[in-house]
């Protein structure tokens, strides 16, 4: 009930501040050409101010399908490859101090530092992917990465962390005194123990990632809401800014709610590790 | 490694001293005859399209980030410091509801209230959007350092000296400063040091997006956002911003996890 009413909360406050701020913009902008440009379509909170024959809705509709697919398909590399990449340092124990040390880096890497490396490297110089998204398999990767990449390095340490907890408990030395493998023993014991902190950690990478796909959208002039945002703010389209951060707001609250049901469900005994 | 960051830390405020009584317009001087000169003794770094010395645009840039990091830093800590520290002292619902306004706070999309409320700051004076800057950031990073000076007072509370303190009639704010602030040092250092590398890097993700510093003002964002223009040509123009950032992030993350790692002796020890 009380994180209902947080959430709720957080939501109509989100609401109330975007409404002040987007609403007292054209205020702002009282000079130069913004003044002829609202004046011809007569300020009109339906329709894209830049493209008055498209409704607001409509071009947002467009944009939040790339968004959400490259979400969820990030989403999905990180949940795949963290638990990979620690079952694999779990297998060949002398793995898991090189990947800690390169998930540290990871974690620490600025995303406007590595982006660019990553840009130069394989777009540039090699020409595998193309420098600005393309509708094909190959234009997809980029953005993909870099979406992915910090969040996965969270949560691959995360879970190594979690291993290594598990690893001195003494169920996990009878399990193993019994003739389990290594893997065996965390898949069965120490999954579900990992999978609270770990979901905790993932609800904050969805999060961020909403907010990172702004800058992750427009530098690969992705055609995401991320990159309409921006574009948007740039040419002083307020429809489509107002309509955006209330999409925004309602998707991060969708989030936090999801993720204390899935912290409730792991953890029902109380308080979830979020709080 | 810890005495090798802090270093490096102290030698990028030294330069930064430099650059302010060196550039006291906080511009480089354009010198077109000069422009996309490569690295030479004059001009360390090369020079940019305008014949600007590169290096010194970075420190310069460098000086922007920081003063905005410190600035938002210090006032999330004062807000963070003051509503947690009224959390925990008050026993009445108010700590309830101000603990569910931490969470409400903490959910908010700053980024896209930041974006739109520089938008009203961005054609003021430089000095004018820097303060706006660091102020809204501040505004918005709080509640994680109200959580952990709560919850740090509220166990120093429990302890005996403090009872013995308020039954003797102390003031609150000689409570606080002799007995339960000494207790949260060590998570404010800690927190510091998380802090001011993530808001150097909010900063030029916000300056980068064209919705923080503006030109022909420079910050950290901006030179990589130059930079990326340049990217075929002069890849050193994206690379030395780049790097400089990281180098500055990965310095105050190891003097974090070392103050963290000499906060865990200490409570060993004791």
């Amino acid at each position: 009930m009380n994180k209902a009413l947080i959430l709720i909360g957080t939501f109509l406050l989100s609401v109330g501040i975007s409404l002040c701020l987007i609403l007292s913009l054209p205020g702002h902008y009282h000079q130069d050409e913004f003044q002829v440009q609202s004046s011809e379509v007569g300020l009109d909170w339906t329709r894209s101010w830049d493209n008055p024959d498209q409704s607001a809705v409509a071009l947002i509709g467009q944009n939040f399908k790339f968004t959400m697919i490259l979400q969820l398909v990030s989403f999905l590399i990180v949940l795949f490859f963290s638990f990979i990449l620690s079952f694999v340092a779990l297998n060949w124990e002398r793995l898991i101090i090189p990947l800690e040390k390169t998930v540290a880096i990871g974690i620490s890497a600025p995303t406007l530092f590595w982006i660019p490396l990553l840009v130069s490297t394989l777009s540039l110089k090699f020409d595998f992917f193309p420098l600005r998204f393309e509708p094909t398999l190959r234009g997809w990767i980029l953005p993909l990465v870099a979406l992915s990449l910090r969040p996965l390095c969270i949560g691959t340490e995360i879970l190594l962390k979690e291993w290594k907890k598990v690893e001195f408990k003494s169920y996990f030395l009878v399990a193993r005194s019994k003739g389990l493998s290594r893997i065996q023993v965390f898949y069965r014991h120490g999954l579900k123990n990992a999978l609270i902190p770990f979901s905790s950690q993932m609800g904050n990478f969805l999060v961020q990632s909403l907010m990172g796909s702004v800058l992750v959208e427009s530098l690969f002039s992705f055609p995401g809401i991320g990159n309409l945002f921006v574009q948007s703010l740039q040419n002083r389209d307020l429809p489509i800014v107002l309509y955006l951060t209330l999409l925004f707001t309602f998707l991060m609250m969708i989030v936090h709610a999801t993720i204390e049901i899935i912290q409730k469900f792991l953890e029902p005994r109380g308080e979830s590790s979020r709080t | 490694m810890k005495i090798s960051s802090a270093l490096f830390i102290f030698a990028l405020i030294i330069l930064i001293l430099i650059a302010t009584f060196k550039f006291p317009d906080s511009f480089v001087e354009v010198e077109s005859s000069q422009a996309l000169q490569s690295f030479s003794e004059k001009h360390w770094l090369g020079t940019d399209s305008l014949g600007r010395d590169y290096f010194w645009r970075l420190v310069l840039a460098l000086r922007t980030s920081f003063l905005i990091a410190f600035g938002s830093t210090f006032v999330s800590f004062f807000i963070g410091v003051g509503l947690g520290s009224w959390s925990a002292w008050s026993k009445t619902d108010s700590s309830y509801t101000l603990n569910r306004f931490f969470d409400v706070i903490q959910g908010l999309p700053s980024f896209l209230f930041l974006a739109v409320m520089m938008q009203f700051y961005i054609s003021k004076s430089t000095l004018v959007s820097t303060i706006a800057l660091a102020l809204f950031c501040g505004f918005f990073h709080w509640p994680q350092l109200a959580r952990l000076t709560r919850s740090q007072i509220f166990k120093t509370m429990q302890e005996p000296f403090v009872e013995a303190a308020i039954s003797l009639g102390a003031t609150p704010y000689h409570i606080f400063r002799r007995h339960l602030w000494p207790s949260v040092y060590g998570i404010w250092l800690t927190w510091f040091c998380f802090q001011i590398p993530a808001e150097i890097m909010f900063e030029s993700t916000l300056s980068f997006l064209g919705f923080g510093i503006q030109p022909p003002q420079t910050s950290l964002g901006l030179l990589i956002q130059e930079g990326w223009k340049y990217l075929d040509d002069q890849p050193i123009f994206l690379f030395a911003p780049a790097l400089l950032s990281f180098l500055v992030v990965i310095s105050f993350r190891m003097l974090l996890s070392n103050l963290r790692k000499d906060f865990d002796e200490q409570k060993i020890m004791v």
